[in-house]
């Protein structure tokens, strides 16, 4: 095994100018592999609030449909009011609105906010990291208290750095008392994401309680040891007995499902919706197969004139009595060293790259990171890649008949 | 001399097999950056009616989904906080609009006309929204006040649903079709507008109607969701904030948002343009790939051949000779590739797989791409033929 390493090393500093192109090639293919492996993991993968993915059922979307019309978009507070509350196989359940953006004037300058309106179990079921203060109890959401959870950005641009608990700010022309302040929660978590928090019943009219279909979604926590399927089961089937008092529509339809699914479709193919989480990884895993089909291609060229460079090596070898199996070897070991080297460098330039665009503001308190889960997956992609663009050009090369390869003829 | 080398070609046929994939692979991804570019920027070139300068937009909204319970009054609330914010010092003009340029809803309509679908999208406004957003009329009149003793309601109409509802923009006073019989309450054309585009510059050609919001009418919504303010030139956040302020007084149920349409406008360009410009960076990158790749393996293939080169350097062939066999080889590859690419690329506009692309876009991304590929097979292959012209007959023929 050392040997054949040695072997690869010495191969690649022969011809410097193969070498580089390969390695350009590997590398850059990883490099936005990697970048959207992060970007991935920074919507999917449990961290910040939603540090729980496997124990959390969510219900974004709903519709009601009649002859002549249908209404779907967001679920309604109604229809979440009337289907969430004790649930068996549930821990906490929690109604939250979607983000709306609202701006205010604050000492002559304008802020802009994403608000959004959540109960007091919010705050359990999804875990914030406090700076200061405390969240919001249940007993704001029953009083209609004017208090609200901040993240840290949103302090700064108010108050500036320090404390900020007991403090008012004015919101949409309501006075808001700050009694806790969180960590910013990058705005690709699009279910928790905010800037200001505030309880729900802080409204202006209560017609929102009505809504079936409206701008608010749901959460369960599921108790431990629940079955997910049961309770979306239990979901569907308290959906189904909701009293539409409409005389336009007959239907109504919510689904339950897990985080990762819900997620899925939201940002990456609608309908993926209650799909099982292997379906949406299969999807992904296609669309990364396709993007390095045109670098494996043009790696799989090259290695493939090389080998006809290398004929008489190969020549002497298997009149030596190497077997087709021990070149098929050596030569894919030399192509992984090379996926490895510029797995390497991608990851380099993936941390570069990831930086600048934590840097530049483009998504909101993004903070891509390269963690170990990403590594992991450049790690799989890189051996994916070596092999890919290394198996043909190795059985070609194996097949080469020694007289001939000794003579210089090569078809 | 084509033919000869359409064998030698053939005779290696399975190394050129995988080359011509991926130079087909790479026209494909010229093809779909060059497609997207070209549809984008047609788009761009059009006129988009309307004046985003200086104008802002005020979404209000009341917190719930199905709409108030006492329309009246809210009619007459937004009909006052019209007026009074015509007399804030520093505005010159207002309105209502439904859908305000650059905002992300819009309402689309189908009505059949003569057994065909005609789309369109359609929002309210209120009589003096075309002096604030700047339309142009070709033909009859915007909404007034006589409007709103008809028993229709007004539409006004761009040029393009006209020629699609009537065959001509001369249709002023005409009923909009389908919208006389059963019982509807019609809707009567009472102007054309040249053009609107309200999803801005990127967005592609679409059909618009403005129906006659007013709090007086007796047809139609009562109130707009939206308002639209021109401004004096260079307005500052202090008039916002004073805006706010006195609309919040007049209507304390309601949420108020400013949003001037150039900053709307700068989102909306950069949430089209930030995923393209990613798309277009990475494509490059792709294609330079593919042209190093390309040198090495031209390279390597002449290296082998330099027996043969050299043979035919011996039987008199010139130097520049042998410098276009070896690039002609490679612009036949090239070319049989583009041939495979273009067959599959003229699949989209026969089969109407997307009909929203014009073939003209079809063809013109096709024809950029081509030449693109030819450009980086040839710059490729550079280099190593002109090795070729190094190679002296003598010592190639001893060469093993």
């Amino acid at each position: 095994m050392r040997s054949t390493l040695k072997l690869a090393l010495k191969v690649l500093l022969r011809r410097k100018f193969f070498t580089f192109v390969s390695l350009f090639a590997v590398a850059f293919t990883l490099l936005v592999l990697l970048v959207s492996a992060a970007m991935l993991d920074h919507i999917f993968g449990p961290q910040g609030p939603e540090d729980r993915p496997d124990r959390t059922l969510v219900v974004l979307k709903a519709e009601i449909a009649g002859e002549q019309s249908r209404r779907n978009g967001w679920a309604g507070y109604g229809l979440l009011a009337r289907t969430l509350p004790e649930m068996p196989g549930v821990e906490r359940s929690t109604i939250f609105a979607v983000v709306r953006k609202l701006t205010t004037y604050h000492e002559g300058r304008k802020i802009t906010c994403f608000t959004r309106r959540t109960d007091g179990e919010f705050w359990n079921v999804f875990r914030f990291q406090f700076l200061e203060g405390a969240p919001y109890g249940q007993d704001a959401e029953t009083q209609a208290l004017p208090v609200a959870v901040v993240s840290e950005s949103t302090r700064d641009r108010f108050f500036g750095p320090g404390r900020a608990v007991g403090k008012t700010l004015e919101l949409d022309g309501r006075r808001l008392r700050v009694v806790g302040v969180v960590r910013n929660v990058p705005s690709i978590r699009f279910l928790t994401f905010a800037d200001v928090w505030l309880p729900t019943s802080l409204s202006r009219s209560d017609a929102y309680k009505k809504d079936l279909v409206g701008d608010f979604a749901g959460a369960m926590l599921l108790a431990a040891g629940a079955n997910a399927d049961d309770v979306s089961a239990e979901f569907a089937r308290r959906v189904a007995n909701v009293p539409i008092n409409d005389d336009r529509f007959k239907t109504l339809s919510a689904h339950a499902s897990t985080l990762f699914g819900a997620v899925a479709s939201f940002f990456v193919f609608e309908g993926l919706e209650g799909k099982p989480p292997a379906v949406i990884l299969g999807v992904l895993w296609l669309m990364a197969i396709l993007f390095m089909a045109l670098p494996a291609l043009n790696l799989i060229n090259l290695n493939l004139s090389r080998i006809l460079e290398r004929a008489s090596e190969i020549g002497v070898r298997k009149s030596f009595g190497a077997t087709s199996g021990a070149l098929v070897r050596q030569f894919l070991v030399e192509n992984i060293v090379l996926a490895g080297l510029g797995g390497a460098l991608a990851s380099v330039l993936t941390a570069i790259v990831l930086a600048a665009l934590n840097r530049s503001g483009l998504i909101p308190h993004a903070s891509f990171a390269l963690n170990f889960r990403v590594l992991g997956w450049g790690v799989l992609l890189t051996l994916v890649f070596g092999i890919v663009s290394g198996v043909l050009p190795a059985w070609r090369m194996s097949r080469l008949h020694p007289v001939g390869a000794l003579q210089g003829r090569f078809e | 001399m084509i033919r000869h080398l359409l064998k030698l070609a053939w005779h290696r046929k399975r190394s050129n097999a995988l080359l011509l994939v991926e130079i087909t692979a790479s026209f494909l991804v010229v093809f779909a950056v060059a497609v997207l570019a070209l549809y984008f920027g047609s788009n761009w070139r059009r006129p988009l009616g309307f004046d985003w300068k200086d104008t802002w937009s005020i979404l209000i909204s009341d917190e719930t989904m199905e709409g108030s319970q006492d329309p009246e009054n809210d009619a007459r609330l937004a009909a006052r906080l019209l007026d009074e914010l015509e007399a804030v010092p520093g505005i010159v003009a207002a309105a209502g609009v439904d859908s305000p340029p650059y905002v992300e809803w819009t309402n689309t309509n189908n009505l059949k006309v003569d057994g065909r679908i005609v789309e369109f999208m359609s929002s309210g406004a209120t009589v003096g929204a075309d002096r604030v957003l700047g339309l142009k009329l070709i033909a009859g009149r915007w909404f007034t006040g006589e409007d709103d003793a008809q028993p229709w309601q007004g539409v006004v109409i761009d040029r393009d649903l006209a020629n699609d509802f009537f065959g001509t923009v001369q249709c002023v006073g005409r009923p909009v079709p389908g919208t006389t019989n059963e019982g509807e309450h019609e809707q009567r054309v009472v102007g054309i507008i040249e053009e609107f585009r309200k999803n801005g510059e990127l967005a592609p050609p679409g059909n618009f109607l403005f129906w006659h919001v007013s709090a007086e009418a007796r047809t139609g919504p009562a109130r707009t969701n939206a308002l639209v303010v021109r401004v004096a030139p260079g307005s500052s956040v202090a008039l916002e904030e004073a805006v706010v302020g006195r609309l919040r007084a007049l209507a304390p149920q309601w949420s108020f948002d400013i949003r001037p349409l150039e900053q709307l406008r700068s989102t909306r360009f950069w949430m089209v343009c930030t995923p393209l410009l990613v798309l277009g960076i990475v494509a490059e990158f792709l294609l330079l790939m593919v042209g190093l790749g390309l040198i090495g393996v031209v390279w390597q293939n002449v290296a082998r051949r330099t027996r043969e080169l050299g043979l035919r350097r011996a039987m008199g062939a010139t130097r520049l000779g042998i410098c276009r066999q070896v690039l002609a080889e490679l612009v036949l590859i090239s070319a049989m590739a583009l041939l495979v690419g273009t067959v599959l690329v003229v699949q989209i506009p026969l089969f109407e797989v997307f009909d929203i692309l014009p073939s003209t876009i079809v063809f013109g991304a096709a024809l950029l791409a081509m030449a693109s590929v030819l450009a980086i097979a040839l710059a490729a292959g550079l280099y190593p033929s002109w090795i070729t012209t190094r190679i002296h007959p003598a010592e190639a023929l001893r060469h093993d």
